[in-house]
């Protein structure tokens, strides 16, 4: 029940958005953060019935277990918090005149559809609606992403479609493969679950299933924004509405990363669990390292945070990789990027409110024309590079000390990585929150709903980056033992 | 049964065929044929398959696969070319020599890698992988962003039969998934290819368009 109302309320949302007249624009916000409030307690209750009884099953093609209600949980929060900054964002922009009342009821009902869509990605048993569920992500995500109707942000658009489509065929491939091969070895009926295609995972052909899961790694990799195939990510990333920016670049990236996890635990019960750690380190290792040295020479702060995302994405992969303790440091990690992209996102937002530019040049002296976002902002910046006490400084620890009798030189050249993304960071985080603002640009934040948000999430980080909650470290462990079962 | 894996194979080198001679024509509207009769032919072999197997459900599929992709989207494509006929471009990178050359190449390491692959022998194996890489070379050869919108849905049609036939996607539930998702996947890219036009006034992705994602 708690899982269909999960799915029930964000449709429900859209509808409801859907037929708001215009005069009743504050009902569409109020409903938006109400929807998204529900959801968080509907996720809650979730992670709750699966710390009781290990899965909450709902029918044949939707159940959640640890790993889905865990990322359900900070897929829910993270939207909490976009739906509060959406609200002060389209206010202002509406105040502004770029956009209008149509567009910000488009914006709702899609950005509930997004929801609809990722909470079903996570919640379904079937290999087949998870695939399908991902791409509605893509379809649903698509409009938002062109929602400024600029040439940039529609050729942005077209390029995730095409690309993101590509990509999830290539991974649908990879699905169908694990499919026939789970045919082959007796499976039945309209739509094979996880658990089915795990309790055959040893009887599968190993020859069929290694391919299966190059495809899968490939093609969900796609939309995980790993290097190479991360061409879509930055443009996406920076050309969309700013809370949508925030969505994509925090959450979004990690369900598809999930269905690569889910398809690796049945491959690494068939064959050796080497050949997909082999390849996950390579694809995480050449993300992080490619993303680190654009960071550095980086001149326009929404793409920046972008191929931030590709970093987080490699290192959160490379953990993956690992196993043991470097999974459950990886899923922290998950969570902290979860909460903590967000927070530069919004914060970047705010800057773009006051300064309308998006490149790093043009913001100067934040800290004196928006003192609360641009201490966030920096705040963030150091917690999301790893500086210590925060929580990504113990997970980044943690899976690469893992990583280092292994993998020695893989742990050397990611942590000079991560020296130049800190290096980069600094040098443009610096640049715009320091020094003297131009003289036209008036002091104050643009309003409070833009604050709220990003307060919210980094309040959460901060108290999970000092304290871990028992039933949240339950929660994950359990969780990474799912994923991590055969390494 | 025989009779059934020999139309099968004769589909899987229909579709495969199409996939080339997609890369080399020049003219939309042709394109769109093609993929037309692509989608057909991948109906028929799901009902030769419901057929073989006595599967009413793969003739379902078949039905669905004919609805979706033989009639909703060459109509929609159709419409589209009508609206905006002569700027839709498809024109491409390489030259008809040199596509012809590379699409060789493909067929080639396709029959290379695809036993070993799948470890299947049936003889329409390689040649859908031969269709799917093809199909991937349009996507990457036009200019235009129909043929890229051709491309992806012909590459659907390659990985359908191609799972198919291995053993997997034999339920209507997976084929009905399959379609529903195909089917609001082309009212999403038809919107894209208006939108793209009404800002453009064209549609080449190499041109006017990609060019404002340049460093700002």
């Amino acid at each position: 029940m708690t899982i269909y109302l999960l799915l029930l309320v964000p449709l429900l949302a859209a509808a409801l958005t859907a037929f708001t007249p215009r005069t009743h624009k504050t009902h569409i916000e109020l409903g938006a953060v109400g929807a998204a409030l529900a959801e968080v307690l509907l996720a809650l209750a979730l992670a709750g019935g699966v710390l009781g009884g290990g899965v909450v099953h709902a029918s044949d093609l939707f159940e959640t277990d640890a790993l889905g209600a865990f990322v359900a949980l900070f897929v829910s929060v993270v939207g909490l918090a976009a739906a509060l900054h959406s609200v002060g964002h389209l206010r202002e922009e509406v105040r502004k005149g770029i956009i209008g009342f149509s567009r910000v009821r488009q914006y709702f009902i899609l950005f509930h559809l997004f929801f609809f869509a990722m909470f079903s990605a996570v919640t379904t048993a079937s290999p087949v609606l998870m695939w399908a569920a991902v791409e509605a992500t893509t379809l649903a995500s698509a409009f938002l992403i062109t929602f400024y109707n600029k040439p940039s942000a529609l050729e942005a658009g077209w390029k995730f479609l095409i690309v993101n489509s590509v990509g999830l065929l290539i991974g649908f491939f990879g699905t169908l493969l694990f499919l026939s091969a789970a045919a082959a070895a007796g499976a039945s009926g309209p739509f094979v679950t996880w658990a089915t295609l795990q309790s055959l995972a040893g009887t599968l052909d190993p020859a069929l299933i290694k391919v299966a899961f190059i495809f899968v790694l490939v093609g969900f990799g796609t939309k995980v924004g790993l290097v190479p195939m991360h061409t879509w990510l930055p443009d996406a990333h920076s050309k969309a509405p700013i809370p949508i920016s925030a969505l994509l670049s925090g959450v979004l990236l990690n369900i598809a990363l999930i269905g690569i996890l889910r398809f690796r635990v049945i491959a690494d019960a068939n064959i050796d669990p080497l050949f997909s750690q082999h390849l996950l380190i390579g694809f995480g290792i050449v993300s992080l390292v490619v993303a680190a040295f654009i960071i550095l020479v980086q001149k326009n702060y929404k793409r920046l945070l972008a191929y931030s995302s590709i970093e987080h994405m490699g290192i959160i992969t490379i953990g993956f990789a690992l196993g043991g303790g470097a999974a459950v440091a990886a899923l922290f990690h998950m969570l902290y990027h979860a909460l903590l992209k967000p927070v530069l996102f919004f914060s970047a937002g705010n800057f773009f409110l006051k300064y309308s530019s998006t490149k790093i040049a043009n913001v100067r002296g934040a800290l004196s024309t928006v003192p609360f976002s641009a201490i966030a902002f920096l705040a963030a910046v150091l917690a999301v590079t790893g500086a210590p006490p925060s929580g990504v400084f113990f997970t980044e620890l943690a899976i690469f000390s893992a990583g280092i009798s292994a993998y020695p030189y893989v742990v050397l050249v990611a942590l000079a990585a991560l020296f130049i993304v800190f290096a980069g960071f600094m040098k443009h985080t610096s640049a715009m929150v320091f020094g003297n603002a131009p003289a036209d640009i008036p002091k104050g934040e643009a309003n409070r709903w833009t604050l709220v948000s990003v307060a919210l999430l980094f309040l959460i980080f901060a108290v999970t980056s000092l304290y871990i909650p028992e039933a949240l470290d339950t929660l994950i462990g359990n969780a990474a033992g799912l994923i991590s079962q055969n390494i | 049964m025989i009779f059934g894996i020999q139309i099968l194979a004769l589909c899987a080198g229909l579709v495969f065929l199409l996939s080339l001679v997609m890369n080399l024509v020049r003219k939309n509207t042709t394109l769109i044929s093609l993929y037309l009769v692509q989608s057909l032919t991948v109906a028929v072999a799901l009902v030769m398959l419901s057929s073989t197997e006595q599967s009413p459900s793969l003739l379902y599929a078949a039905l669905l696969t004919l609805g979706v992709k033989g009639i909703m989207a060459p109509t929609f494509l159709f419409r589209l070319i009508r609206k905006y006929t002569a700027h839709f471009s498809a024109a491409s990178y390489l030259s008809t020599p040199l596509s012809l050359i590379v699409l060789a190449a493909i067929t080639a390491f396709a029959y290379s890698v695809a036993p070993a692959l799948t470890g299947s022998g049936a003889a329409a194996v390689p040649l859908l992988f031969a269709a799917i890489f093809s199909a991937s070379f349009l996507m990457v050869n036009r200019r235009g962003a129909l043929s890229a919108v051709i491309g992806v849905l012909a590459l659907e049609n390659g990985i359908v039969l191609l799972s198919t036939i291995l053993g997997a996607a034999h339920t209507f539930a997976l084929e009905f998934t399959i379609g529903f998702d195909i089917a609001v996947w082309i009212a999403i890219a038809s919107a894209f290819l208006t939108m793209l036009y009404r800002e453009f006034g064209m549609t080449d992705t190499d041109m006017r368009m990609m060019s404002h994602l340049t460093e700002e």
